[in-house]
């Protein structure tokens, strides 16, 4: 190692210790960390039980959820042949449940995904290369947090009109400006790093910097801020639905059957809650596992 | 013998604060027409206080931050990005850095093999030859490749780090290395052999070094050549030897002086300057010492003081020396009584 | 006379979610009135840690704190919360390496200061105010009745770090402890602040631990020296004998790897090889063997406990210490 006289067992030693500690690479560090959080795991099991319900659940509903009986109607919770009880035109809560999750879930995390990459490289361009570029899209982004979340989404969505794809469409524009904040102020502060002028130092261009350097160092922050929006999306998709302006009827989706139900509230109050349940348990565990993801990327040297 | 890097009237002022139609209220004076010339296979050092421009000189000669002014020439070819000069990119390949803080300078996310061999991929080389030199490297710095090359920054310690910066510079084949505190943070036996290893490096590599410290027992210790700077200028700079033994601008003196003493019993007498290097937002007029210094007179806060030659290569800018111009106007001035400034 | 500072087999371990951090193993001294300890060593050797002990500064909830540590007789690591609260800033008080962290942004330096001294010795605001300004004008600060009303971040950092003294001396404190306070300042900085600190010292009279990781700093303020080395101390004794004839191994080490002036440039640095062990477990066997070019296998079982009453002593059982 160097010049000095050092005894063999001493060296012997050294080698011992240096090799003991075996290279995990950073994402196997981040998965094992996170495995030992109690609370995470517990949210991403409840989250992935959801996903498969939905998925699955033309072949796990026990009734097809656009098909009621007007006999039926209301019929409380632990009724037999319908567990969960019927809604108001008598069809199987369950089944809408099952099927609402597909509407919902989609509806959570679509806009966030999109909003997620074109904020991402909005970011990213206006971090990395400042000045005019920063100023443009900075600016632009600016203008849209003049208008609350909320608002934001109904006036895009009334303008656009109603339906799921003009829905998607509205969340993903109220979703790309916070992303976009995110990951620039992220990227300017990776910029600003030794490693960056070090490569720029071997010459590297400024696409290459950004491939290599910069995009691994910034995704982690922003998909960990875009995981705690998927719950504020699906809220708002909830909202939307609620006023009319998302999915329309007959179709399942939990913010939708929030709203039919809500006449209810008197005769079966315990029924018209459960798709605010499920809302409500879904964007607590996209919540909580992002703070866990937090946690788990946090590593110090 | 002539240079091999050659450095004239390098100059960079940062605007800072903007008004109402954009223009800058305040510029900080970084660096200000520093000149000097480095041999092949020599190590000059540079020393000097926060603020004084040392490590913004290092990295204009890089590129990294826009000259305003001067010219950066390597064996007489002139590089830079303006017209008629030669690519930036040439220069880089013939001059790497290392910096201070081991850890921001490497990327958190790609391993050890990954760092040290995107300098080399950049320039061509294909992508196993380049995970074969950077093992031979880690090899020659020190660290077991079969060990370290899938280790990420963060699993390793600093004296290591550091090691791995060292080889991702020489990657690339540089003839100069420019080490910007590159030991400075390090504990005191792990930058003995880090800099064992520099200059065992040096022989092998045959480079050339800018090694850039505030402690000045190493820069000595390494150095050829010293240059000491004070806020964005040149004050004195010549051979190791003769500097510190016999400074000749009264700041080198003073700073110098002001390190304590390594080995126990020997009582010193500090020559202790007043108040803080100034800040190089408003650097005093004339020389910039001035405020600080204890022989100034009214001369020295209205001129700025040439350089002049002390003796062979080492050069200093004082009216105190003999060799300036106004050295006899100097003289013939009073003391001034000095109120102690901060 | 008695010590003012009696620290008796303290242990810090850290409790932490992936294993505990030996931070501070059987560490022992004292401190008599007007005496200045250094304490010398290298990142993580567990100097910082030793010395916030002493006035309780640790995290509670993740820190086990064992061990005696008497201040003028008391033991801190029992002291209820409302004495322990007294102490602090009163009779033991502490300067620390980056100024701006002692200071709260959003008052001005002198207010920090009075409100310090009210707190303490229950004065009015204005006689606090005029302690306040005695006491910058005491650490030196150029036209102090002005920089009284000036925030921390009007200063520049060679002031700010005198600020910093003046706060953690102005109810004249027993004892001060200083925690590397000089090594972010420049060269003719450090050297003014810590003439400055030797000086005030003197006048009032205190007793200084004073942790560092330079040697020329601890032989410029120090009576005494104790080396650490892995959470222990490995060497203790005046500083003019133990800087000028180390008997432990790794002091040895350490000021040789030190660059000094009047090295000969064309020989290799006497490096020490290796790096220092992490502190996952308790080591009670040498923890500089596996990096000593004298270890021998009796280096590798567990050292004898010593006697740390002697003026100077070691750890190492290979140690010649008839030089002295």
């Amino acid at each position: 190692m160097n010049s000095t006289t050092q005894n063999p067992s001493a060296q012997a030693f050294a080698i011992a210790a240096e090799t003991a500690a075996i290279s995990r690479g950073y994402w196997a560090t981040v998965w094992m960390r996170l495995k030992r959080d109690k609370v995470s795991v517990a949210c991403a099991l409840v989250l992935l039980s959801l996903v498969l319900m939905a998925v699955f659940a033309p072949l796990l509903a026990p009734y097809d959820p656009a098909q009621g009986t007007m006999l039926k109607r209301l019929s409380a919770i632990g009724t037999t042949g319908h567990w969960l009880g019927t809604d108001e035109l008598g069809r199987d809560m369950l089944s809408r449940l099952m099927y609402g999750g597909q509407m919902s879930l989609l509806m959570g995390l679509l806009p966030v995904f999109i909003a997620f990459l074109i904020g991402t490289s909005l970011g990213l361009v206006a971090g990395f290369f400042g000045g005019w570029w920063n100023t443009l899209i900075m600016r632009t982004t600016d203008v849209f947090f003049a208008f609350p979340a909320v608002l934001l989404a109904i006036a895009i969505s009334g303008a656009l009109g109603a339906g799921f794809v003009n829905a998607i469409l509205s969340l993903t524009l109220v979703f790309i400006p916070p992303i976009a904040r995110v990951a620039e102020s992220v990227t300017t502060s990776v910029r600003n790093l030794d490693f960056v002028d070090a490569a720029r130092a071997s010459g590297a261009n400024s696409f290459t910097i950004i491939r290599v350097h910069v995009l691994g160092n910034v995704l982690g922050p922003v998909f960990i801020y875009a995981t705690s929006l998927v719950s504020v999306c699906m809220i708002l998709a909830a909202g939307l639905s609620f006023l009319g302006l998302g999915v329309k009827p007959p179709v399942a989706e939990w913010g939708l059957m929030l709203n039919t139900l809500r006449q209810s509230i008197y005769v079966q109050p315990w029924i018209s809650v459960l798709p605010g349940l499920m809302i409500f348990i879904t964007s607590l565990c996209f919540n909580l596992l992002s703070d866990g993801l937090r946690g788990a990327m946090d590593i110090k040297r | 013998m002539s240079a091999l890097l050659r450095v004239q009237d390098l100059k960079k002022h940062f605007p800072i604060g903007k008004d109402l139609f954009g223009r800058p209220t305040q510029v900080v004076h970084a660096v200000e027409s520093v000149s000097f010339e480095v041999e092949k296979g020599r190590t000059l050092g540079i020393v000097g206080e926060s603020g004084c421009g040392k490590s913004t000189t290092a990295r204009l000669l890089m590129h990294l931050i826009e000259p305003d002014e001067g010219r950066i020439s390597i064996r007489g070819k002139e590089f830079g990005n303006i017209g008629g000069r030669h690519p930036v990119a040439q220069l880089r390949r013939q001059m790497q850095m290392v910096f201070q803080d081991s850890y921001a300078s490497l990327n958190p996310r790609l391993t050890i093999e990954d760092s040290i061999a995107f300098g080399p991929q950049i320039h061509g080389v294909s992508e196993t030859l380049a995970r074969q030199q950077a093992r031979d490297l880690l090899d020659r710095v020190g660290l077991n490749p079969s060990v370290f090359i899938r280790r990420y920054p963060h699993e390793l310690s600093g004296g290591q780090r550091q090691r791995v910066n060292i080889a991702r510079a020489l990657a690339i084949k540089p003839e100069i290395v420019i080490l910007d505190e590159a030991v400075s943070a390090l504990d005191k036996s792990v930058q003995a052999q880090v800099l064992n290893l520099l200059s065992d490096l040096k022989k092998e590599f045959e480079l050339t070094y800018l090694f850039i410290s505030h402690d000045l027992n190493v820069v000595q210790y390494i150095s050829d050549d010293v240059m000491v700077m004070y806020l964005g200028q040149v004050v004195e700079s010549g051979p190791v030897a003769q500097l510190y033994e016999n400074p000749a601008h009264p700041y080198t003196r003073a700073l110098l002086n002001s390190v304590p003493a390594q080995t126990p019993g020997q009582s010193k007498n500090y020559i202790v300057l007043e108040g803080d290097p100034p800040n190089p937002i408003a650097p005093p007029k004339g020389c910039r010492f001035h405020p600080r210094c204890q022989f100034a007179k009214a001369i020295c806060a209205e001129k700025e003081p040439d350089t002049v030659k002390v003796s062979g290569s080492h050069k200093a800018a004082c009216f105190k020396l003999p060799g300036s111009a106004d050295h006899q106007t100097y003289i013939r001035l009073q003391e001034v009584s000095h109120e102690p400034r901060c | 006379m008695n010590p003012v500072v009696e620290v008796k087999n303290l242990n810090v371990t850290f409790k932490g979610e992936e294993g505990s951090i030996f931070a501070v193993n059987d560490v022992s001294f004292d401190l008599a009135a007007g005496e200045t300890l250094a304490l010398l060593g290298e990142s993580g050797c567990g100097k910082s840690v030793t010395l916030k002990s002493l006035m309780r500064l640790h995290p509670m909830h993740k820190t086990q704190i064992e061990g005696q540590v008497l201040v003028e007789g008391q033991d801190v690591l029992k002291m209820k919360s409302k004495a322990l609260s007294e102490m602090r800033g009163k009779t033991v008080s502490m300067v620390f390496q980056e100024p701006m962290l002692a200071f709260d942004p959003v008052f001005t330096v002198g207010d920090q200061i009075a409100e310090s001294v009210m707190r303490h010795e229950r004065i009015s605001y204005k006689d606090a105010r005029q302690r306040a300004l005695e006491m910058l004008d005491r650490v030196r600060i150029p036209s102090a009745a002005k920089r009284l009303d000036a925030y921390p971040h009007e200063m520049s950092g060679g002031m700010r770090q005198r600020a910093m003294i003046a706060l953690a001396l102005a109810c004249k404190p027993r004892v001060l402890l200083a925690d590397e306070p000089t090594t972010a300042l420049d060269a003719t900085v450090q050297i003014q602040v810590l003439l400055l600190l030797k000086e005030l010292q003197r006048e009032l009279g205190m007793s200084m631990i004073f942790v560092t990781h330079d040697v020329g700093v601890a032989i410029e303020v120090a009576d005494r020296t104790a080396v650490m080395y892995a959470g222990r101390i490995i060497e203790q004794g005046p500083v003019q004998a133990v800087l000028s004839k180390p008997w432990h191994p790794y002091t040895q080490g350490l000021l040789g790897a030190t660059v000094h002036p009047g090295m000969d440039r064309n020989q290799a640095l006497p490096a020490i090889p290796g790096a220092p062990p992490q502190l996952i477990r308790r080591i009670d066997e040498c923890a500089f063997a596996p990096r000593c070019a004298q270890a021998s296998s009796r280096c590798l079982s567990p050292l004898p406990s010593v006697n740390t009453l002697t003026p100077r002593w070691t750890r190492c059982i290979h140690a010649d210490v008839s030089q002295a």
